[in-house]
């Protein structure tokens, strides 16, 4: 009658891959700050469940041939104090430490976070703008895939249930790249996104040589805007221009009316949030404004 | 006057138990033999139950009971609520059946298996709906859906007159939300039945033991003194532990006395949002007269109250918004009609400061609309028409009292330096903080400030008969034992009645333990609402300090050699009067008479010394003169009862002295608003309150800033949202609360007038603390736009849509500052 449901403590990827093959409805775990909820609410009824949260394969933070490769089970609030990560990949960080609250940071991992697939991920538009890919393991064998290709819709991945996220390599930002999050929530913390927004230019004599523009909570999945990366790509920076990009940008994404906000209050804000980011950048500050969760 | 206990900081006696985690909540409690309850809710919110059928749930193994309303032995309605659906479902909180299992799980089970047929019928889910010719009734001869005894008059001087006397006259309506306490510890109790099942011990985190004693005892047909209901501690309640407690406790007792054993029932947060009680919203129509001078010259009200499926607070709430709807304003004429309605909704309870918060919203965006109609400062338009010594209230009370409320405008106001160039300085000291940097110069943030001042009715007024109880009992060793009728629920009410009662006696507070309720020690002196712990339960505390005091001194007396009036207490010593001799007062010098010139006591003991008495003792220890108490047999236990007196109000035109004293108060508020994406962002709160004495002022400045928290999410996030009576938000995780991140720097001014017949002259504050704030930020932000908004909470997509239509700035854009 009670829910049953068996804890494995993975000591090993080895370990954690047995524990998950041998059982259908086994599901593996990190932090648990989305999945307890969800089995609280019935959603899922995991009959074991792999801890991988002190799996050591996927606890570091290195650098790796002009990429940050972060563990999937690294804490958010260690991604976000992470020295090589704030001087290599500064838009994670910064998404990173917008997320929940220091408690949630502390248990919720950036590995949860992508797998977790919500549309209003801090962490995912962030990675997503930066070029992320993540590494994919299971006992079939390994693969590495582009982040924004691998989400399906709300809380769905391309990912199969024995598949399991070991890593997020990021490319290691450039000299020339400049970089934006904003994240607009109702309150200053412990708060899901009504819509955030993740910017990455590379900016060559003044030219915006590329552009990478993702936008979260305004469509089933994290998206790129990309007529709006297009409009603003190859071109000088003008208040006119960012003025335009931001409009395209608003246009281009799909949002819905749900409990945090309307369809079009949604729209609205990616035109300002990408206007403020796209604004920051040009400018060469990078760095919190007022809007942000703090 | 000078004290040694009150006034002090000392710290609250049960904080250390709770920063440590050892307090003992309702939710902690296990016992051998427990049981699990859980309940089945209603699945339409209007519909007549037709059948129920528990024949399979009955089977589920691991289940021991499961009840309907036909199991209930004693009366199916409690205060007009029905622990468990009888006939009819009203909304979608209703119970219809409760079962006990071994776990949590087996009883969720086994209520899925109880079949119920239902008969829809029409939902009401507004006032206006329920008010409408042809509304179904919600409640069987209860004509047009109004709610029994909720429509409270105020009937002063010639309306009609009034408004032939004005000279612009506007008429405004004003909307508030349905607020969720959302208290930290969700509901939990635990029902123990003795051995013979005859009577009940019920153990839970009640706001008023005695009422959940009442709904236990009535649902079991048993006297109320075989019903016992020990609190635990509350982990908040702000109005909201009562109705909710009452039918859970009921439910669990019910459960209990079937299976023979103890029966346990806590609530999810999912549970709570459902079950309990909701801030009443309100529609507020407001008609108001104004002479060019800038006096009001009429007022005239409608207040509506969406009261909900079941409702036992709009009769006496509706009440206080009456006496209250003019704010603490000199107007000669007015009319105020106050109504509640039922719908099929969760029902309103009561939730700090009653219906104060709702209707200050609307009387102080009136006043700054009237202002901005005369075209007058809205502070100078209040200076001019608000209360002050002698002025006459709309129920035609006189104050007599000291009435600061233009000192506490006038400072609030300086406070908030609302004389300076409104939008130019965020801060008061001229700095950026940490909010607007990068933001300088941003056109698109606009600061405002506002401000709000209110009066309130100390205590029950004329609700119904305010009186309480205390009792304290000193013990052999000199430690003193205190109970209250009235609970310590969060507030501070053990930390303030302690230092009332070790004030009163002349003790060390830490002599004082302050006793949990428990119904079967003390009696019922009403439930701990309206402000009125410390002012109405601290007066009870004083007359069990008297009583002891007297017996106390009369032993003392004895010992010294004197009569008990010639003894004074200070520090724990029992001191003969310095003036008095040997052979009674020589010139009869008044008892008591703490006045007399220092020359003439110093001439006494001058007289005393040269007269050799100094073998005869001057004072006593309190720990010998305990020890000299209990040599002798005399009673050291005190029950101390106090009430205010009946008050007298005329039901048909609501004049008469409402309540035995006000307390005022304003506060200031200054936002920042983003008018791209909404947010508003609470720079400062500038809180003036005139408390009569501060019996603890860290206390009190608690109070304060938590009022503030509350007011803030009141006016700018929270939002009980329903769809078809059915909650849309069903947990915290989209009611947003503020964080510690979203309350403001509070800035927190004390008025200790002294003039009230509060213990030590202090008055109500905890109400006062949040009632303002809400209106207060509300006309801040209105102030930052140019546009009144009439309608909270006001979230950012409000804001976006009133910035659209206000007043652009005039300056040049800042085109130049994005070229690269």
């Amino acid at each position: 009658m009670l829910l049953k449901t068996e804890f494995v403590k993975a000591r090993s990827l080895e370990e954690a891959f047995c524990a998950i093959s041998d059982r259908a409805d086994a599901s593996f775990v990190a932090g648990g700050t989305d999945l307890f909820v969800q089995i609280k609410e019935g959603k899922r009824k995991p009959s074991r469940l792999v801890s991988v949260r002190e799996v050591p394969e996927l606890l570091g933070i290195d650098l790796q041939r002009g990429s940050v490769v972060i563990g999937s089970a690294v804490p958010l609030s260690d991604v976000a104090s992470s020295a090589v990560v704030a001087g290599h990949a500064p838009l994670v960080a910064d998404a990173c430490l917008q997320i929940g609250s220091p408690q949630v940071r502390n248990r919720g991992t950036i590995g949860g976070n992508i797998g977790n697939a919500s549309p209003a991920g801090d962490s995912i538009t962030a990675l997503i703008a930066s070029g992320a890919r993540i590494r994919v393991k299971s006992l079939a064998g390994e693969r590495e895939i582009l982040l924004e290709a691998s989400f399906l819709g709300p809380g769905k991945t391309v990912l199969s249930p024995d598949e399991l996220i070991t890593a997020v390599v990021v490319p290691v930002i450039q000299d020339h790249t400049r970089v934006a999050f904003e994240k607009y929530a109702l309150r200053g913390g412990m708060d899901i996104a009504i819509v955030n927004v993740a910017i990455s230019l590379d900016m060559v004599d003044g030219l915006v040589t590329d552009a990478r523009i993702a936008l979260g909570a305004v469509a089933p999945t994290p998206i790129r805007a990309v007529e709006a990366e297009r409009t603003i790509r190859g071109n000088r920076p003008s208040s006119s221009l960012i003025e335009e990009a931001a409009r395209v940008a608003a246009r281009e994404c799909c949002p819905i009316d749900d409990v945090r906000g309307t369809a079009s209050y949604r729209r609205h804000l990616v035109y300002v949030l990408t206007k403020r980011a796209l604004a920051k950048v040009c400018q060469g500050n990078v760095g919190r404004v007022w809007g942000c969760a703090r | 006057m000078s004290f040694s206990v009150v006034g002090t900081r000392i710290p609250r006696v049960d904080g250390r138990d709770k920063v440590r985690g050892k307090a003992v909540f309702a939710a902690d409690l296990f016992v051998p033999g427990m049981l699990w309850g859980a309940v089945l809710y209603s699945e339409f919110p209007h519909a007549k139950i037709l059948r129920v059928d528990k024949e399979e749930a009955l089977k589920t193994p691991g289940v021991y009971a499961v009840l309907t309303a036909d199991d209930v032995p004693g009366q199916c309605d409690w205060m007009g609520f029905p622990p468990l659906a009888h006939g009819k479902v009203r909304f979608l909180g209703d119970v219809v059946a409760v079962a006990a299992g071994e776990n949590m799980e087996a009883a969720r089970l086994a209520l899925r298996k109880v079949k119920v047929q239902y008969e829809p019928l029409k939902p009401l889910f507004s006032p206006e709906e329920a008010l409408a010719p042809g509304a179904p009734e919600i409640h069987e001869g209860c004509k047009g859906n109004i709610i029994p005894m909720s429509h409270h008059k105020i009937r002063k001087g010639d309306i009609t007159a009034g408004f032939a006397a004005a000279d612009v006259i506007l008429e405004r309506e004003y909307r508030t939300q349905r607020v969720e306490h959302s208290y930290l510890e969700t509901e939990a109790v635990l029902a123990v039945p003795d051995g013979s099942n005859e009577s009940m011990t019920v153990y839970t985190c009640a706001q008023y033991p005695f009422s959940t004693r009442r709904a236990v005892a009535e649902v079991l047909g048993l006297p109320y003194a075989k019903v016992r209901v020990v609190q635990t501690t509350v982990g908040g309640t702000f109005g909201g532990k009562e109705e909710v407690i009452g039918m859970l406790a009921a439910r669990a007792a019910l459960l209990a006395a079937a299976t023979g054993r103890p029966v346990k029932m806590v609530n999810t947060r999912e549970d709570s949002f459902i079950q309990s009680s909701k801030r009443h919203p309100f529609i507020m129509r407001y008609k108001i007269g104004l002479s060019k001078t800038g006096r009001i010259t009429a007022l005239e009200a409608e207040l509506i109250c969406d009261g909900g499926a079941y409702n036992a607070r709009a009769k006496n709430m509706n009440w206080r918004a009456s006496v209250h709807a003019t704010g603490p304003y000199e107007i000669e004429n007015v009319k105020v009609d106050v109504y509640g309605v039922y719908t099929n909704n969760v029902y309103g309870g009561a939730m700090r400061g009653y219906s104060s918060p709702q209707v200050i919203f609307a009387h102080e965006t009136l006043m700054d609309e009237a202002a901005a109609a005369l075209s007058m400062d809205p502070v100078e338009f209040r200076l001019k028409n608000c209360f002050r010594g002698g002025s006459v209230t709309a129920t035609g009370q006189v104050l007599k009292e000291v009435v600061p409320l233009r000192e506490l405008i006038s400072k609030v106001n300086g406070e908030l330096g609302r004389d300076r160039e409104a939008g130019n300085l965020p801060n008061s000291d001229g700095a950026p903080g940490p909010f607007v940097q990068g933001s300088q110069g941003d056109e698109h943030i606009r600061f405002g400030t506002g401000l709000a001042c209110c009066f309130r009715g100390c205590g029950l007024g004329a609700e119904y008969a305010d009186a309480t109880g205390a009792m304290i009992t000193i013990q052999r060793d000199g430690s003193v034992y205190l109970a209250s009728s009235l609970s310590e629920v969060g507030q501070g009410l053990k930390t303030a009645l302690s230092q009332i009662a070790a004030e009163a006696l002349g003790i060390r507070v830490d002599r004082i333990v302050f006793a949990d309720t428990d119904t079967s020690f003390i009696q019922d002196g009403g439930s701990t609402v309206a402000s009125r712990g410390t002012y109405i339960g601290g007066r009870a505390v004083l007359a069990a300090a008297k009583t002891l005091l007297e017996s106390l001194k009369g032993v003392a007396g004895e010992v010294l050699g004197c009569p008990a009036d010639q003894v004074e207490v200070r520090k724990e010593e029992f001191i003969r009067r310095p003036y008095y001799c040997d052979g009674a007062e020589s010139t009869g010098g008044p008892s008591g008479s703490s006045e007399r010139s220092g020359e003439r006591s110093s001439e006494r003991s001058i007289q005393r010394s040269s007269e050799g008495s100094s073998e005869r003792r001057s004072s006593i220890r309190f720990d010998e003169l305990i020890t000299e108490c209990a040599k002798r047999g005399v009673n050291l236990s005190a029950v101390g009862w106090f009430s205010p007196g009946p008050v007298v109000v005329d039901r048909e035109t609501g004049q008469g002295n409402a309540y035995p004293d006000y307390s005022f108060g304003c506060v200031g508020a200054k936002v920042a608003v983003d008018t791209r994406t909404g947010r508003v962002r609470v720079l400062e709160v500038v809180a003036g309150h005139d408390v009569g004495r501060a019996i603890n002022p860290d206390c009190v400045e608690g109070q304060v800033y938590g009022g503030v928290a509350m007011g803030s999410g009141f006016a700018l996030m929270e939002n009980f949202r329903t769809k078809d009576g059915r909650p849309i938000d069903a947990n915290l995780d989209t009611y947003l609360l503020p964080t510690s991140l979203d309350v403001p720097d509070v800035k927190g001014i004390l008025f200790e007038t002294g003039g009230s017949d509060g213990p030590y002259t202090a008055k109500s504050l905890a109400e006062p603390a949040t009632e303002m704030v809400g209106a207060a930020i509300a006309r801040a932000v209105s102030n930052a736009l140019g546009v009144t908004f009439r309608e909270l909470p006001i979230t950012p997509e409000r804001v976006v849509a009133a910035a659209s239509d206000c007043p652009k700035p005039t300056d040049a854009t800042k085109e130049a500052r994005l070229q690269t």
